[in-house]
Order: C-alpha cells, then sequence, then structure tokens
C-alpha cells in the first residue's frame, strides 16, 4: 500500500469545498453537527453528541479534521478537547469516546496515541474512512479502501457519527 | 413521517448512500416488501449493491434481517421513520506484518 502523500492544495481546497457543500442537510440537522471549515488551513472543525435511539443527546464530542491529504486519501480525524482544541493522553481522555458493539460491515478502534509512519505519535481511529488508518500498517480490502473517486467526507462523519450512537457508543475515555 | 398528497398508502422514504451522501427520496406503497424498497433506491441512486453493504434505520438500527417484511412494519415497529442509510463496508484493525 502507498504512504499518504499530499495532493495539490487548491485541489484538496476545492473538493473540500465541494463535498462540505453537498452533506445531507438532514444529517446535519437530526445529529446537530456543527461544521466549521477553516480552508486556509485546511481544517474542519466538528462539534458532535453521542445520542440515544430517538437522537436525544447524551455528551458532547469535538473533532479536527485534516483536510490536506483530501480527496485522495480520507480526512484525519483527532478527537479533542474543545477548549484546547488538541489532544494530550495524559490530559483529554474523556474527550475521547469508547465502543461498546461495532455496526455490522465496520471494524473500527480508537487508539489515544499510536506511532505513524510519519514518525509522529498521535490519536489514531482506526479505521479505513479516516486517514491515520493508512499512515500505520494496514490491508483494507477493496470494499473497505477509500476510493477518491466515490467516497467523501460525509462517509467519515457518519461513521464517526453512528458510532457515537445507541448501541454502539460506549461513553467517555476514563 | 411524510404522507403522500394526505394519502395514508404511500410513504415517502429516503434513502442516503453513505459513500457519496447521495440521496434518492420517492414514495411507497405501505405494503410494499423492504428488498424490493432497496433494490429500487440503488437504481434511483445509479448504484449497484455490493455484498459488503449494510442498510440501516437512520438512527443506526441495522435492517438485514428484517428485508422481507413490509415498509409499514419497518416504519412503525423498527426505525420509527422513513430514513435509511446505506453504508459500504470499512475496516479496521487488520494488521499485516512483514
Amino acid at each position: 500500500m502507498n504512504t499518504p502523500s499530499k495532493p495539490n492544495l487548491e485541489l484538496a481546497k476545492a473538493q473540500f469545498k465541494c463535498d462540505l457543500e453537498a452533506i445531507p442537510n438532514d444529517h446535519v440537522e437530526t445529529y446537530r453537527w456543527s461544521l466549521k471549515p477553516d480552508f486556509g488551513a485546511l481544517t474542519l472543525y466538528v462539534d458532535m453528541w453521542s445520542v440515544d435511539k430517538r437522537y436525544a443527546r447524551l455528551d458532547d464530542f469535538h473533532i479536527m479534521m485534516d483536510m490536506s491529504y483530501y480527496r485522495t486519501w480520507p480526512p484525519g480525524v483527532t478527537f479533542v478537547n474543545p477548549e484546547t482544541k488538541g489532544f494530550d493522553p495524559n490530559k483529554d481522555m474523556k474527550w475521547l469516546p469508547t465502543i461498546k458493539s461495532k455496526p455490522p460491515g465496520t471494524d473500527i478502534n480508537y487508539h489515544p496515541a499510536y506511532q505513524l509512519s510519519t514518525g509522529k505519535s498521535k490519536q489514531m481511529i482506526c479505521n479505513s474512512m479516516c486517514l491515520e488508518y493508512y499512515q500505520s500498517p494496514h490491508t483494507p480490502t477493496s470494499e473497505e479502501e477509500w476510493d477518491p473517486n466515490k467516497h467523501t467526507l460525509f462517509a467519515t462523519l457518519r461513521l464517526l457519527q453512528m458510532m457515537l450512537a445507541e448501541p454502539y457508543y460506549g461513553g467517555r475515555s476514563s | 413521517m411524510e404522507k403522500i398528497n394526505g394519502s395514508d398508502d404511500k410513504i415517502s422514504v429516503s434513502f442516503t448512500y453513505v459513500n457519496t451522501g447521495r440521496q434518492a427520496k420517492f414514495p411507497v406503497p405501505k405494503d410494499t416488501k423492504f428488498y424490493d424498497i432497496v433494490r429500487n433506491a440503488y437504481e434511483k441512486l445509479g448504484e449497484q449493491r455490493k455484498e459488503g453493504d449494510n442498510i440501516f434505520c437512520m438512527n443506526g438500527e441495522p435492517l438485514d434481517e428484517h428485508m422481507d417484511k413490509t415498509l409499514q412494519i419497518i416504519v412503525e415497529d423498527v426505525c420509527k421513520e422513513a430514513r435509511f442509510d446505506i453504508k459500504g463496508r470499512s475496516g479496521g484493525a487488520i494488521f499485516y506484518f512483514d
């Protein structure tokens, strides 16, 4: 598998803008996503909630997406402390959710810190819809693999939200 | 749940293809089997069903074991609404070691 490298940044920005506008409104409204793009920095900051089966809010979570490899590669994903907009595994574990169960057709794990092929240690959401998965030794099947001609950032957002919904959501980390 | 022209016979369904974010919305008679509705949704979305695809209520409830039920039962007893997601397989913690 190729190691991710950054595509043309103007192309990344254009695809980021296009795909952000195409996110289905009913999902944004139902799950009360707050989407705050920074097209200059190529980041998307998202406020999300874990929810019960009737969409009642449980716990707040906050995600920083790195769109600088987009759409050749999926968004980078980090659950962050909303005050610092960063994640320190020694202080910020409550801002990382846990998994009670997994939906059919989805394998995923959350690692507070992981040594990536970039040489950097950071949080890793271990799923093929997230950039960091490709910066670590994984071999997705052709069905699982990110397809830049098909997948958009909505696929990543929807995955993260599904894992924050009952019965899959397991509460905050401690 | 949205009725069609005030009719109690049809329900407006919405399918979201999660990989792309595209949506298909169309009216369906309540007594239609869900697998027929899903087949129709794929056609309207211009997609082909893949082996790893799974169908969910919007709230995340899996529907693969309810495919032979009618829309009415799915909406009233399972999802409590007529919005559905079609999600492709995505992978995780399978490590490759040289």
